[in-house]
């Protein structure tokens, strides 16, 4: 197990250059610098890094989640409840904003709530082990959008807009540059990425992906850790939420639609495999950029947008065919040798 | 092996299939008979009535095709969110075709619609084996293109009603022996399923692939070639979904049926089918896409809020899940007592 | 392994090409912002854009978001904002989500416009016709085909369409302000969600839960299209469909004998193009204060009113109607 666990397999890797080339970090570095090589032709505007750091602000709420969707993946679960899970959360920051009047009373029962819907999926999951995570996540999102159209019916929630700190929180920026989302998303890539990669947790969470029966045997509380996934989803999914209010000022029960199947998409992107127990963080993270980049500069070149998704598809699917076409490449060199 | 497919012709030991009946269609069907006496007293009696039971066959007729395909390829362990831009490209090409006077025929236009959606399931198919992709990303990343081919080829316009063949649009208004076509159609296909799985070779080898690969490939069975296979019967299915659609709606929109994979899905979990492979059976998978018709066409007709209704169907899928669960595992106790680690 | 990365960077390069074919040239920039892909509706109001566009001698651009949310659309107007673009149109998918990206936009000397939905911090909204024009039109119709008396219901869109709520509300606030509405009973507003199949089952089941329902009154082209279809195929059911519908999708029942006597609809080509022209005049400096009219360069007056929540508006023209004897005539026009 140990040597299928990617974690060893890689770090042997790492020494021949010919496999470093292979490796799919260095396939997505690639994409990534034509992607910028693409756009900066496009565009003399592209280069303008306020311009740069505004649509990066753009994808970044959406990126949020695609952190703690990678551990999801990782241990061979999936949430598609998180487009669900945001909305509520900033329907309630809204709500609870609008009849209180204080607005960290609407950030703590935003994230509150985010973590609670999370902690939800966990202990139906945990508890009935034998569910498919698939189902249940696609019926809690309904339940949470739900919920979020009945508190809402045919209106909206609003007016955060009116505190200046609170607008700021998306919109404000360091130095008149780099707004404080980035920062924010940075610093908590850089922690989930130590996570995943330098602690127990980590370690557990990649045997548990690998085999969770063999997790199991091996004394890993694999239902513990996935609870507490779970629940660290949700928990995000509130922060997101929070940015979501900061952003948009004004909160529709179609809030967020797409977000989970976008999420997961950038994470598969990255090489982290939805079957579980395969991947690294850094393939995610490049990915994340991959992707609101691209959609950046084809945007810049006017595509309409079921163009770019069509262009993104093909995106997804040619690079998650790499990894055959290499073996395919390979076995053909040894042939013929 | 025998003990996961339960479909297995078990003629003897007429007690165990007894059981095997009670523990999963027949607890759905108990929860379905709930439902429907819920619904039967919350709407006043209106629910159980040749109109609304007429209608409920008829609009969510392309809904029970498409969990028929969607059950072959959970049988095989796979998994199919394409199928709603699948219907989309096939429905909207056989409509544009009919507009432009291509496609003379109603019974041509199903067939074209079929065979578009054979290709597309054909091109999933062969990413997923000869190309080793993952299912779910192969067609979440397909669904992307098929949807952005079905707006492409349809310049963003919709087909209208008059572009259609009038023999085409009657189809699906029309009856025989008092019930819809459409429905007829979900009655062939229900009959053609269940004599394919139960008594054909291949139908065996569907559900040996699924429940366990590797003996599967040990005896023989070209998993590749059955995979292959499956999706294109998936994608055939897609596109016949497409033709009723349009036939049903007499319009092409580029957007229809979006997002009907997640209603599929859930039907045929409903109806007891494990999304790791190698279980289900049709007649669980009809009952589950009944409930989740009936749960869809009800809601509004019970009288329950219109900002409700989303909330409670979520709920009502998730408790229909969670109960299937519980019987099973009482089921599964009850045979495995003893054995259970 | 070499040829391998080759054939890498050769990709790389080739994209590069093919981007540098892209754009980049200083002729000035009008573009327009759709609600989504889907709609008919909305590619007739691109296409009158566009011509006014090639009149004026500028370029237009048609940008279509992935899906119908605001999110996608404030994505959109900062990608214009770094291309460069002199106007924006955009028929807006929230009412005040898109404020602080239209700021940016303004600040940087673009013009930007809404039309069909209307949102906070636009300069001017190019108002197809006033939120109650529409409503009474449609309560109207509903008047009219009940004779006067009876029940009627709302099949609308989604709960959060913007102008559909608009035009409901308008036309709660009517007849309840009208004695002469007073015997007309509004049973129920429920949402198609502008699906075929969820608008028909809510059409099938507002038949089936009011059986003395007499109109349905459906203010979006889905819907209407939906509960249309129903009634021509339940022929003796006796309900009359009102509402808003493209002339080309409903060519097969409108009319006298039909299921929907007459409809109401605007011409979005006009709309567009005049979104184009406001543009224009904006950059012109030719919009003066609210009460003020002005010439646009396509030889019309207009009068701008106070907007709400735009901070000025100019209404295009009222609803029109379609009935059997002019349908075929505009089903070839959008």
């Amino acid at each position: 197990m140990a040597t299928k666990s990617g974690r060893t397999i890689s770090s042997v890797r790492e020494r021949s250059i010919k496999d470093l080339v292979l490796r799919w970090e260095f396939l997505l570095i690639l994409i990534f610098i034509g992607v910028n090589v693409m756009n900066i032709s496009i565009s003399p505007f592209y280069l303008d890094a306020y311009n740069l750091f505004t649509n990066i602000n753009g994808f970044l709420t959406k990126a949020l989640v695609a952190l703690p969707m990678a551990f999801i993946l990782l241990l061979g679960d999936i949430d598609l409840s998180v487009g669900g899970n945001i909305c509520l959360s900033a329907t309630v920051l809204g709500i609870v904003y609008n009849t209180s009047g204080n607005i960290w009373l609407g950030i703590l029962s935003a994230v509150a709530v985010g973590a609670l819907c999370g902690a939800l999926n966990g202990l139906i999951l945990t508890k009935f082990s034998e569910l498919a995570p698939m189902i249940v996540t696609l019926a809690t999102n309904i339940v949470f959008r739900g919920l979020s159209e009945r508190i809402l019916g045919d209106g909206s929630t609003g007016g955060m807009q009116k505190i200046d700190w609170f607008t700021n929180l998306y919109y404000g920026r360091v130095g008149n540059m780099v707004p404080y989302l980035f920062i924010i998303f940075c610093v908590l890539a850089l922690v989930f990425g130590l996570v995943m990669h330098k602690t127990v947790f980590g370690r557990q969470m990649f045997a548990i992906g690998e085999n969770k029966k063999a997790a199991a045997y091996a004394g890993i509380k694999v239902q513990k850790i996935r609870m507490i996934v779970y629940t660290l989803t949700g928990l995000i999914c509130g922060i997101t939420a929070v940015f979501y209010c900061s952003w948009m000022g004004s909160v529709k029960s179609n809030a967020c639609e797409g977000y989970e199947l976008e999420a997961i998409s950038m994470c598969v992107l990255g090489g982290i495999s939805t079957a579980g127990g395969k991947g690294t963080f850094t393939g995610a993270f490049i990915a994340i950029f991959i992707v609101g980049l691209l959609r950046y500069g084809l945007n810049l070149i006017n595509l309409s947008g079921q163009t770019i998704r069509i262009i993104l598809g093909i995106l997804l699917i040619v690079v998650v065919l790499y990894p055959t076409i290499r073996d395919a490449i390979k076995n053909r060199k040894k042939a013929v040798k | 092996m025998n003990k996961k497919t339960d479909n297995k012709t078990n003629n003897k030991s007429f007690s165990k299939v007894f059981g095997l009946l009670r523990s999963r269609e027949a607890s759905l069907l108990l929860v379905m008979i709930l439902l429907v006496a819920v619904i039967q007293w919350r709407s006043g009696g209106m629910f159980l009535t040749g109109t609304v039971l007429t209608q409920l066959t008829q609009n969510y007729a392309y809904t029970m095709v498409l969990s028929f395909g969607m059950f072959l390829v959970l049988l095989i362990g796979g998994i199919d969110i394409s199928i709603g831009a699948t219907l989309a490209l096939s429905g909207m090409s056989t409509s544009l075709l009919m507009a432009e006077g291509i496609i003379k025929n109603p019974l041509l236009a199903f067939l074209f619609s079929i065979l578009v959606g054979t290709i597309c399931g054909c091109i999933i198919g062969v990413t997923i084996t000869k190309g080793k992709v993952i299912p779910i990303i192969a067609t979440l990343g397909l669904q992307y293109i098929f949807r952005g081919l079905t707006y492409m080829v349809s310049g963003s316009k919709w087909v209208s009603s008059d572009q259609m063949l009038a023999g085409y649009k009657s189809f699906a208004q029309g009856s025989f022996l008092g019930l819809n076509n459409l429905f007829w159609i979900v009655i062939v296909l229900f009959v053609v399923m269940l004599v394919f799985l139960k008594w054909t070779n291949f139908g065996r080898q569907i559900y040996e692939v699924g429940s366990n690969p590797d003996a599967a490939r040990i005896s023989g069975i070209r998993i590749d070639r059955v995979k292959i296979t499956v999706y294109a019967i998936n994608g055939a299915i897609a596109g016949l979904a497409g033709a009723m659609y349009t036939s049903m709606y007499a319009t092409a929109q580029g957007n229809m049926a979006n997002g009907a994979e997640m209603d599929v899905i859930a039907a045929c979990v409903i109806g007891g089918v494990s999304l790791d492979g190698g279980q289900g059976s049709v007649t669980g998978v009809l009952l589950g896409a009944t409930t989740i018709a009936i749960i869809s066409k009800s809601l509004s007709l019970v009288g329950i809020d219109a900002f409700w209704q989303q909330a409670l169907k979520g709920a009502i899928i998730a408790v229909a899940v969670l109960v299937n669960v519980i019987v099973q595992r009482n089921a599964a106790r009850k045979a495995l007592e003893g054995r259970e680690i | 392994m070499k040829k391998l990365i080759a054939m890498l960077l050769a990709v790389v390069m080739v994209l590069g090409l093919v981007a540098c074919n892209g754009g980049k040239s200083n002729e000035p920039v009008y573009a327009i912002i759709c609600k989504d892909a889907s709609n008919p509706y909305m590619s007739r109001m691109v296409q009158g854009f566009t011509e006014a566009c090639n009149k004026l001698g500028i370029k237009a651009l048609e940008k279509s978001p992935e899906t119908t949310s605001a999110e996608d659309q404030i994505a959109i107007i900062n990608d214009l904002v770094a291309q460069g673009v002199k106007g924006i149109a955009i028929a807006a998918n929230d009412a005040a989500a898109l404020k602080a990206t239209i700021k940016a936009a303004t600040d940087r000397g673009i013009a930007v416009v809404t039309l069909d939905s209307d949102t906070d911090g636009s300069q001017m909204f190019v108002n197809q016709a006033g939120v109650k024009e529409v409503a009474q039109v449609l309560v109207d119709s509903v008047f009219d085909m009940t004779g006067g008396e009876g029940e009627f219901a709302v099949l609308s869109a989604s709960s959060t369409a913007t102008n559909q709520n608009a035009w409901i509300a308008a036309m709660d606030t009517i007849i309840k302000g009208d004695s002469k509405y007073a015997k007309l009973k509004w049973v129920e507003t429920v949402y198609g969600d502008d699906e075929s199949q969820k608008s028909t089952d809510e059409m099938q089941n507002l038949m089936t839960k009011y059986p003395n329902l007499e109109v349905v009154c459906c203010p979006t082209t889905v819907g209407v299209l939906a509960a249309a279809q129903v009634v021509a195929n339940n022929p003796d059911c006796g309900i009359k469909i009102a509402g808003l519908g493209l002339p080309s999708e409903m060519k097969d029942y409108v009319g006298e004998d039909k299921a929907c006597p007459y409809m109401y609809l605007w011409n979005p080509i006009d709309v567009g193009n005049c979104a184009a022209y406001m543009i224009k005049s904006i950059l012109d400096g030719k919009v003066g204060a609210v009460g003020t009219s002005f010439t646009a360069d396509n030889g019309k007056t207009y009068e701008i009113s106070a907007g709400d929540p735009a901070e000025k508006q100019i209404i295009v023209g009222p609803p029109f109607q379609f009935t059997g004897e002019n349908i075929n005539d505009w089903a070839g026009v959008y």
